[in-house]
């Protein structure tokens, strides 16, 4: 029984963002998101789900990861946050942020003491083509010296894609700015509002649709409540989420996440998995040629409320088949168990098992 | 319930230094590493939900020091030992040893299934004396069987910025982390760096915590982090002396690594700028790891450091 663990606990808190990239695949803006809407994760709500997330068994990792929209928009809360997640035990706690609240040096220094002093030991700062229509380059140089000069460590978040590299975007740093610093680039998506603005001749499709995710889950809660077992564009679905914030807890959601068969399928064999199903369905025909990856097709699929309830229809049938071959062929076996009892190895996962784990 | 941070690691992973020499031969035998990680997994399920569970789940291998792809079937031992103890295995490699696209792609299919993470090291020299051609065909062959890719390149005083590296389309067609950092052991008095970048005073709040792990290194002596190998004041035990619950059972419990841990050596910088012997502190550093270095390998610093009960204490043993 493969079980399910999560690195970060991901708190988007505002669908809202200053910026209105073409490639954001939340849709983010300042009206909020295109497709989730205008969302906000109260302080309240989001301590109470750091002091439960502090307790959760599956949440293996020692992070807790504030994003949007852009969630410095409510400075003082993100020092709320951030005490509060240090205060609960974790010890990696940061945010993704486009910078835009670096004015200069000297606001920048003061503010990363402050977050610093908070507990913050990191950021992800977004910088791509994309953003900068929004966000002033000089702003992400004076946030990359005042993380230095704090001890906050930084990751700058790019994109790439065909025609725009990653030399074009780094050309006005000077080249001693970015020692020091991570660059985690990425292939820009067709995802969200990527979908409808980035030309597939600017996309880089990689390898297909191979592999799964169940090594880098982050239980995500976006700003209307609902979780999710990762950030990557399952977030942007209602399809996919396993409750909300609002309603139950997050010990509860999480129990629902582990024993959703369709949740457990896309985790653990991975999205590409679901091609033929979802063509033996008689939905072939809204799959796409191709796809960028898991995540775009984890993510075309389940905006689709048609097509992703009738995947969970598929494997709720499936679950309860196994479980009523599984309750027969028990009643038919011999107290003692022997040759007709069903071999334990090739019993399929099933909720209640992974329940009672 | 762990009594150390619930069920937060102390160590970010479980560390194996091969030896010295990024491009050598290993200086531990197969065996005796493949042991070392069968005692490490064994530790790992007797010390779950107890107050010594210090390791996260699944647990990162960080393999490190000389070069890995040097002895290529001791290398399948040790990655085969480490998925028996459910290790995620991130591999520190240069381009040395890749002569063709063909030696890279066969190299690589082999491990495939067995590497989490390869780290490709390098630097100016590398690529004078390797052009760019070996980094394109090893990355290259990690994205054909999808293994996940970083980059690290390490740059000296008046080097320039390896912006070649980060043109290449290898690098940008997909997922990749680079890391360009100052070389360790740089112009420790910083004259060549450039103005501005080097800081009067380590970070007040570069903490190790992120940098932590149980190091490993030929004949079992433990280090809280590769930077620390080879400083005896840093030396956590060894393992061939002692059973591997002992050394994580003091490391845990010792106050001054917990402070390194949550806060980093700021205070260190504190204690030698008030002491008689500031003037041996750096007109600038680069890092907090570099301050820290410093201190330790100056007999003077490093004595005030020891003055305050700042330098964990396992003097004596092995």
């Amino acid at each position: 029984m493969r079980t399910m663990f999560f690195n970060t606990l991901v708190l988007e808190t505002i669908d809202r963002c200053n910026a209105r990239c073409a490639m954001c695949y939340q849709a983010a803006g300042p009206r909020g998101s295109d497709i989730r809407g205008d969302g906000h994760l109260s302080l309240d709500v989001v301590k109470r789900v750091i002091d439960e997330a502090a307790d959760l068994p599956e949440l293996t990792g020692d992070r807790v990861h504030v994003s949007g929209g852009e969630s410095f928009l409510n400075y003082q809360e993100m020092l709320a946050i951030f005490h509060h997640a240090r205060s609960a035990g974790f010890g990696h706690v940061g945010a993704t942020t486009n910078a835009f609240w670096a004015l200069d040096d000297a606001v920048a220094e003061r503010k990363c003491g402050e977050l610093a002093a908070a507990g913050v030991t990191y950021f992800e700062v977004s910088i791509d083509f994309w953003h900068l229509p929004y966000v002033s380059v000089e702003r992400v140089r004076c946030l990359l010296r005042a993380m230095r000069r704090t001890g906050l460590r930084a990751t700058l978040r790019t994109l790439s894609s065909r025609t725009h590299h990653l030399p074009e975007l780094l050309q006005t740093f000077q080249e001693h700015e970015l020692l020091q610093v991570v660059i985690g680039n990425g292939r820009v998506q067709p995802v969200g509002r990527g979908a409808l603005t980035i030309p597939p001749s600017e996309i880089y499709y990689g390898n297909g649709v191979e592999g799964s995710c169940d090594q880098q889950l982050n239980l995500t809660i976006t700003p209307n409540g609902n979780v999710y077992p990762c950030c990557a564009g399952a977030d942007m679905t209602e399809s996919l989420s396993s409750g909300n914030v609002h309603n139950e807890t997050l010990a509860d959601i999480v129990l629902t996440m582990r024993t959703d068969q369709l949740i457990r399928q896309i985790i653990h064999r991975g999205t590409g998995e679901l091609i033929p199903v979802i063509q033996q369905l008689g939905y072939g025909d809204r799959l796409l040629d191709r796809y960028s990856g898991i995540c775009h097709l984890c993510w075309d699929v389940f905006k689709d409320n048609e097509l992703a309830a009738a995947l969970r229809e598929h494997y709720q049938n499936e679950q309860f088949e196994m479980l009523a071959n599984l309750v027969a062929a028990a009643m038919d076996a011999p107290h003692t168990g022997g040759p007709d009892a069903p071999d334990p190895d090739s019993v399929p996962e099933l909720s209640s098992v992974d329940a009672a784990e | 319930m762990p009594l150390f941070g619930g069920h937060r690691s102390y160590f970010g992973a479980v560390g194996l230094f091969l030896g010295n020499g990024s491009t050598a031969s290993w200086q531990i035998p197969v065996e005796k590493a493949c042991e070392y990680l069968d005692r490490m997994g064994e530790f790992q399920a007797s010390s779950a939900a107890t107050e010594l569970a210090c390791l996260p789940i699944p647990t990162g291998l960080y393999v490190s020091g000389a070069e890995p792809f040097a002895q290529i079937d001791d290398l399948e031992r040790l990655l085969d030992c480490a998925l028996r103890n459910r290790m995620l295995a991130e591999l520190v490699t240069t381009v040395s040893w890749v002569d063709s696209q063909g030696t890279a792609n066969s190299v690589i299919e082999r491990f495939a299934k067995k590497v989490h993470l390869l780290t490709v090291v390098t630097s100016q020299a590398d690529s004078e004396r390797y052009g760019l051609a070996r980094l394109e065909h090893l990355l290259g062959a990690l994205r054909e069987f999808d293994i996940n890719t970083s980059i690290r390149c390490s740059i000296g005083p008046g080097e320039p910025f390896p912006r070649e590296v980060l043109a290449l389309e290898v690098v940008n067609c997909d997922t990749s982390v680079i890391r360009v950092e100052p070389r360790a052991g740089a112009s420790a008095d910083g004259a060549e760096w450039p103005a501005g970048y080097l800081l009067p005073a380590p970070p007040r709040y570069a903490r190790c915590a992120e940098l932590m792990g149980f190091v490993i290194v030929p004949g079992g002596d433990v280090y809280p982090c590769s930077s620390g190998i080879g400083f005896s004041q840093l030396r956590l035990g060894n393992i061939e002396a002692e059973p591997i619950e002992s050394v994580v059972r003091r490391t845990m419990a010792d106050a001054a690594l917990r402070k390194l841990h949550d806060k980093g050596p700021y205070y260190l910088y504190e204690l030698c700028s008030e002491s008689a012997d500031s003037a041996r502190l750096a007109a600038g550093y680069v890092s907090a790891c570099q301050f820290h270095r410093h201190v330790l390998a100056d007999p003077k610093l490093a004595a005030v450091a020891a003055s305050a009960n700042t330098i964990n204490p396992v003097a004596g043993i092995g």
